[in-house]
């Protein structure tokens, strides 16, 4: 981020030390800046004049010198004369050589976020835990991610959820025998085909359609299903009802209740895990307006509640109970008890879990199983089981990441399981599995091409999607797309599930791009794409029909990779309308990691509707907005970056009739997403700031001047290499992550 | 054989169960729930209090109240769905809150609106690594509640409609963590807050449609489960530096919190089936949801479960789209009106939604009888934001209400007007002296401005 003006001075008067000013970096203030960084008027409040004069320097300036030299953005590019990169380089070693460069390190304690939580849930638990997202809140996001340890608090609030979750989750992947649950839909919350209304406690079909709920069932087993019916009679016959669970029908009777007294409709069968619908179709409409009697004109069919109660009967045996099956073997309760919580222990833990540790979890889990059951009453093998598990979630051992720290002040390795951690983590959002803490254990993680070998496993691993959903998404801005709303008035049949198809178009890129299946550069080089039915309607390309994805080669006007894609698109505009206002800021901010600062306060937005613009043109608005100086400095290149994209409509649909050719401040010409597509291949800037985001990501923390440097290799390293699993892999044996500072 | 336990009876109940109410007399320890209750209120003023919080601040002009020849404020458009409740509102003006301005950290209004609207402090500008606000006035009062034995089953409720938000920075190279909290509980954590009114609710009351036996069961294995973890995470924090003990200790601090609860009245007890809001089953409209918050809250106060909350009807810098009032378009953006009067009539709207949902909140306390009086009568809540006209970003002449709390000396009815830049702290402060919480002075008060003057 650019230090602003005001944050210069900020820093000036805050009286660090004074050190001498490096005499390999006074020629280049002498000849680059002094012109316009001296006196009373010297631009943003930095005055050299006094420093070179002087040959003392505050350190905070040298500092924030150094951060303008580093991002060669000083001087101003319109600037005839401007140092080589060989100067810039030499400036800022000279800097570093006077000035430790600024580091951070990450907190030695953090807890797991949400879906690092959920992945270890998920993948030590099995099918039945469900996705433990839904049990906790969303996360607070600090450096642009969510992975940020110093913004991971643990408010009590979060606490309680925890422990709330641990008992949900427990209590699914060891249900209590006959385990059920009960649950009611109203009939206003039914999903209608069909035309009609709900009054009184009745959902009406007037036409012939149908009357939908869906539920999630955790666990597979019999379920009895119930639906209240009444009906309105015309004609011979009473309203018909055809009941269903997903395609199986559990009913087909006339109805022949009336509102007040409505007739049960029962099935029980048995249900795998998942997701069923649960339909009340009305098949045999009537309606004879000239009947001489008004109440035999119209046969309507009326819904009341929907009620789903299951599983009856014993629970069959969930994946986790089968598994510690396999892992307890036989012997006593204890004994058997006494395996899995080592295991499983070991698994959430991320390391071996000590003989006296053990110990203290079946002591916790009996009495916490004996404690439920009536006095003098002993516990069951399940009972305790599941407290084992409700223990070991809410166990600090689990929540939180402890990184054991150096005693000296020198940098050291992590210690070979805290590394594997940081891997896993990184690349999976989740625990580390048995191969990887083996390998961690037998000193395999001690040498970079140990390391190596593991990024590239779990890359090829199923878990490595976690980059995909958790870091690209947040990378692009495009994380949470289902609650985005635009008007639905101007681009209607934009609904949830369309708005995570499109979320999915930039998932699948960024997984083929992390499998090594595309160059990372095809994140925004790639003609082709991969749509659902919904997507392929919405572009109006041919589509593949059921619920599959296949690839399509995009249209040419439509921009490559992510910069064609409704997601990103969809993502940077406002509810009405195209911002190229945001889509410049997107491609600076995310693509080339150059983020304009914000705009002053009270500065007037552009209309924000088609006909509050006076008949102008959204072009000739942004002209005038540019003509404004306090906007300009800004606005010239995010403008001309956003204006490229108007072919494209705020719903990511291609739209005719829009001027795409702009042009930037130095005269370059952006003919279209095209253009801005070029503007990207000429250099590593997008390559540098996939690769510093992707550090920030893995690390956990913000990154400051010591770790320019690295960022430089990376881009460079993925640069030359095209592929990600390289990225990676440096980022994995880089010194910032696969060692901790001293305190 | 061994005698079965809890969990092996079947607990399906045929279709005509009803959704049960998840407290059992017998889960209690006996004597402990009601009667010590009764006997704490006799022996004390029950006094509480509620934020209140909207962000982008306001249409300024639609705001602004008359007053009648008798120092009654009149309705303005936006404060035209309080009119009822006139005599239980003052309005105030003057108030400033000096660290939500810039003072050299450039623009941000919105995030530091949030972050400082209840600590009264200026946030450090940062993206995430090292954020930093200051405690807020509900968490001093709940310390102090607890201090002089007033705690209670929750130190204090923290609700909203939105969640924290999915962007990086949320305003102005501010971590979102600003934007999304009001509470703090330290300098450094934001409290987060609950969204969903029926988790709120079953945080005090349990699980709705739970058996009641087996709820009762759960709670009672509660306590071994977190004394191990406590036990557990002793030895870890003695294990590491003390510069990394915080998280461990807030750790530490939320299972505590979580034990002391089942010491005492594990979970709330409600009169009568008909006290449990309808939640439904799909998912709420804004309104219907800060309503149904609004409700769950005044359950909390009833029972006593909670003294002090604080309620954000929205994130700061909030941008969502009001289209079932007829604004297509987003708040923040028709908050940077510029004069434009669709724009200004628009946003005035979202003000005046605002209102309503605050009438709503308020007519709940009113309804809502404890002993007899309505909660209202005992209740001080304080409504605003620190921001004042949406589109300047000024921090001054805040547009601030406060109702409720005849008991606790507040009279309403007239406008106030402090002198122009008072510290909103001097209320905040005067509010918790009010609720009886003893506290010297907050944040950048000079003073306290007493309800009940």
């Amino acid at each position: 981020m650019p230090l602003g003006a005001a944050a210069l001075v900020g820093i000036a008067l805050a009286h660090a030390a004074d050190v001498a000013v490096p005499p390999e970096l006074a020629p280049l203030l002498e000849a680059h800046c002094v012109a316009c960084h001296e006196g009373a008027r010297a631009k943003g409040g930095l005055e050299l004049a006094s420093v070179l004069a002087s040959g003392r320097v505050d350190e905070s300036v040298l500092r924030a010198l150094r951060r303008r030299l580093a991002k060669r953005d000083m001087p101003p590019a319109d600037e005839l004369e401007r140092p080589s990169p060989g100067e810039y380089r030499a400036a800022v070693a000279a800097i570093d050589a006077v000035v430790a460069p600024a580091s951070r390190e990450v907190p030695a304690v953090r807890r797991l976020n949400r879906a690092q939580y959920a992945g270890a849930v998920r993948d030590v638990l099995g099918a039945e835990a469900g996705d433990a997202t839904a049990l906790l809140p969303r996360d607070e996001i600090g450096e642009g991610f969510d992975t940020t340890a110093a913004t991971l608090g643990l408010p009590p609030l979060l606490l309680e959820k925890f422990l709330d979750a641990a008992e949900r989750i427990a209590e699914r992947c060891v249900p209590p025998e006959s385990w059920s649950e009960r649950r009611v839909i109203q009939p206003e919350r039914l999903e209608r085909r069909g035309q009609g209304g709900t009054s009184d406690g009745i959902a009406w079909l007037a036409t012939n359609g149908s009357l939908s709920t869906r539920f999630e069932l955790p666990h597979a087993g019999k379920y009895r299903v119930t639906i209240e019916a009444v009906g309105q009679f015309a004609g011979d016959e009473n309203p018909r009802l055809e009941a269903f669970v997903g395609r199986r029908a559990i009913a087909s009777i006339g109805v022949a209740a009336r509102p007040g007294a409505p007739q049960v409709v029962l099935g029980e069968l048995e249900l795998s895990a998942g997701t069923h619908e649960v339909a009340a179709r009305f098949t045999n409409d009537f309606w004879d307006p000239k009947n001489p009697d008004p109440k035999r004109r119209d046969r309507n069919l009326g819904i009341g509640r929907v009620v789903l109660e299951g599983p009856i009967g014993p629970t069959p045996d969930t994946a986790f109970e089968r598994r510690v099956a396999g892992i307890a073997g036989e012997g006593t309760d204890a004994e058997r008890l006494r395996a899995i919580a080592s295991l499983v222990g070991e698994e959430l833990f991320r390391r071996p879990v000590a003989g006296g540790e053990v110990d203290a979890l079946l002591a916790t889990a009996t009495g916490a199983a004996s404690a439920a059951c009536p006095a003098g009453a002993t516990p069951s093998f399940d009972a305790r089981l599941r407290a084992l598990v409700t223990a070991l979630l809410v166990d600090p051992r689990f929540l939180l990441r402890i990184e054991t720290e150096a005693g000296g002040t020198a940098r050291r390795a992590l210690p070979p399981l805290e590394l594997a951690s940081r891997l896993s983590f990184f690349l999976w959002s989740s625990g580390p599995d048995a191969d990887l803490r083996r390998l961690a254990q037998s000193g395999g993680l001690g040498d970079s091409a140990g390391i190596r070998a593991q990024v590239r496993r779990m890359l090829a691993d199923p878990r490595a999607a976690s980059l995909a959903r958790r870091f690209a998404t947040q990378w692009l801005g495009i994380d949470g797309l289902d609650a985005r709303q635009l008007d639905p008035q101007l681009f209607p049949g934009i609904d949830a599930a369309l708005l995570a198809s499109m979320q999915e178009e930039t998932e699948r890129l960024f997984l083929r791009v992390v499998q090594g299946a595309s160059p990372v550069r095809a994140l925004v080089e790639a003609r082709t794409t991969e749509v659902d039915a919904r997507l392929a309607a919405h572009y109006g390309f041919a589509g593949p029909e059921g619920s599959g994805w296949t690839v399509h080669t995009v249209d040419a006007a439509r921009g490559p990779g992510v910069l064609g894609h409704a997601s990103v698109l969809l993502a940077t505009s406002n509810p009405t309308r195209t911002s190229p206002v945001k889509r410049g800021k997107w491609v600076l901010q995310a693509l080339l990691d150059d983020a304009p600062p914000p705009p002053p306060p009270g500065v007037p937005q552009l209309p924000e509707r088609p006909e509050e613009t006076n008949g102008l043109p959204i072009r000739e608005l942004m002209r005038l907005h540019r003509e404004n100086p306090d906007c300009a400095s800004c606005h010239v290149r995010m403008d001309a970056i956003g204006l490229a994209f108007e072919g494209l409509a705020a719903d990511g649909r291609l739209r005719a009739g829009f001027d795409a050719r702009t042009e930037l401040p130095d005269g370059t010409v952006i003919d279209g997403v095209v253009g801005v597509a070029a503007l990207l291949a000429k250099d590593r800037a997008f390559e540098r700031s996939l690769a510093r985001q992707l550090l920030v990501y893995a690390l956990g923390r913000g990154t400051d001047d010591a770790d320019d440097a690295l960022v430089d290799h990376l881009a460079q390293r993925v640069s030359e290499s095209g592929e990600f699993a390289v990225l990676a892999e440096e980022i994995a044996i880089s010194d910032a992550f696969r060692t901790r500072a001293g305190r | 054989m061994r005698p079965p336990c809890i969990d092996r009876r079947t607990v399906l109940r045929g279709a005509g169960a009803a959704v049960a109410l998840p407290f059992l007399d017998a889960m209690l320890p006996r004597g402990l729930s009601r009667a010590a209750l009764a006997a704490a209120a006799e022996s004390e003023r029950v006094a509480r209090v509620a934020f209140v919080f909207f962000p982008n601040g306001v249409n300024t002009a639609a705001w602004l109240p008359g007053a009648d020849p008798s120092g009654m404020w009149i309705p303005s458009p936006t404060l035209a769905p309080l009119e009822g409740l006139r005599s239980e509102i003052t309005v105030f003006t003057g108030l400033r809150h000096r660290n939500a301005e810039a003072n050299g950290d450039g623009p941000g209004d919105h995030a530091r609106s949030a972050a400082c609207f209840l600590t009264g402090a200026q946030p450090r500008k940062t993206a995430g690594d090292d954020i930093k606000a200051g405690r807020s006035i509900d968490q001093t009062m709940a310390d102090e509640f607890q201090r002089i034995g007033r705690g209670t089953r929750l130190r204090s409720l923290e609700l909203g409609s939105e969640p924290a938000m999915t962007a990086g920075s949320c305003d102005s190279g501010y971590s979102c963590a600003y934007s999304a909290n009001i509470s703090w509980k330290s300098e450094s954590v934001p409290n987060g807050k609950e969204t969903d009114p029926r988790a709120a609710f079953e945080r005090i009351f349990g699980r709705t449609g739970e058996d009641p036996e087996r709820a009762a069961a759960r709670l009672r294995s509660r306590r071994s489960i977190l004394d191990g973890v406590i036990a557990e995470a002793g030895r870890l924090s003695a294990a590491v530096g003390a510069g990394d003990r915080m998280r461990i200790d807030e750790y530490l601090e939320g299972v505590r919190g979580l034990e002391r609860r089942l010491g005492e009245d594990a979970l709330a007890e409600l009169d009568a089936r008909s006290d449990i809001p309808d939640f439904g089953d799909g998912p709420l409209d804004m309104a219907r949801r800060l309503d149904l918050l609004g409700e769950v809250l005044a359950l909390a106060f009833k029972t006593d479960s909670t003294r002090v909350a604080t309620l954000m009807l929205a994130n700061e810098g909030s941008n969502r789209a009001y289209r079932e009032i007829g604004v297509p378009d987003g708040h923040h953006d028709v908050s940077h009106h510029a004069g434009n009067a669709d724009k200004l009539a628009h946003f005035a709207a979202i003000n005046r939604f605002q209102s309503e949902r605050f009438a709503a909140f308020l007519r709940a306390l009113e309804r809502t009888q404890e002993r007899g009086r309505p909660l209202l009568e005992s209740t001080l809540v304080l409504y605003g934001g620190a921001i004042a006209d949406g589109n300047r970003h000024n921090h001054d002449d805040l547009p601030i209400l406060l109702a409720g709390g005849r008991a606790l000396g507040h009279r309403g009815g007239a406008i106030r007007a402090c002198e122009k830049g008072t510290p909103l702290c001097n209320l905040h402060l005067g509010v918790a002296r009010a609720a009886g919480a003893e506290i010297a002075a907050f944040g950048d008060s000079t003073g306290a401005i007493t309800p009940s003057a």
